[in-house]
């Protein structure tokens, strides 16, 4: 009998900073969020990452954006893919790099970072900020506190319009 | 900015599936209704402030 994966995505929301954050020097961070093609393959190394991103690129119904450190594109801080789905967007995957996970994560901010990029893509798009993604039951509280997502039924969450300005306004309003 | 949580010892995870249409008809539905409830909230005051206006024309 064909067996379903399922897949769980590390999506940790540790702190709400403007940039990231070096957790041990606290030295601030601007980034860069550019998108990702099959030319970028070779940025890729799959060892690295839980899930598959090169897949992810592969379907032409997702985007796949990368975060950086302003000026060191080649290191991969984390990885964010969603879907355009009309009238919001859905976000499918999040990932951090692996020495942004656990305990000794080097940097913060990563996840919230790409979600309020995600946030401030829906505004782009006419969306006015919605941004939706399924939660795992023990962790909506958490993405309520952090994100101020809100449940809409069973596990799907959404970002409204007042709880994406809040994001956009942390990481990318100076 | 301040801190809103600071977990390291805990990995946190979503679901990673495709939505199903009913999901999405939901996620739809509902965005609408707040669109609509934002707009009726907007032009309410205006309205209000409308049949004031005309209250005191008649005095």
């Amino acid at each position: 009998m064909k067996q379903k994966r399922k897949i769980e995505l590390d999506f940790i929301v540790d702190k709400l900073t403007n940039s990231i954050e070096n957790a041990i020097t606290g030295d601030i961070f601007d980034t860069e969020i550019i998108q990702l093609s099959v030319k970028n393959f070779k940025e890729i190394i799959s060892n690295d990452w839980l899930f598959d991103w090169k897949q992810e690129i592969r379907n032409k119904s997702k985007e796949v954006y990368k975060l950086t450190i302003k000026n060191n594109a080649q290191i991969i801080q984390g990885l964010i893919s969603y879907e355009d789905k009309g009238d919001h967007l859905f976000m499918h995957l999040i990932e951090s790099a692996k020495f942004n996970k656990g305990k000794i994560k080097i940097y913060l901010g990563i996840p919230g970072n790409l979600v309020a990029f995600a946030c401030q893509q829906s505004f782009m798009k006419g969306y006015g900020g919605y941004v939706s993604f399924i939660s795992k039951s023990k962790l909506i509280e958490h993405y309520s506190d952090t994100l101020g997502a809100k449940v809409l039924f069973a596990n799907t969450m959404i970002i409204e319009t007042s709880a994406a300005l809040k994001l956009i306004h942390k990481y990318y309003n100076k | 900015m301040g801190l809103i949580k600071e977990s390291r010892d805990i990995d946190y995870y979503f679901e990673n599936r495709e939505l199903t249409e009913e999901e999405c008809r939901l996620i739809s539905e509902y965005i609408k209704s707040q669109k609509i409830k934002k707009t009726k909230s907007i032009k309410q005051p205006l309205i209000t402030l409308k049949k004031k206006k005309v209250e005191t024309l008649k005095y």
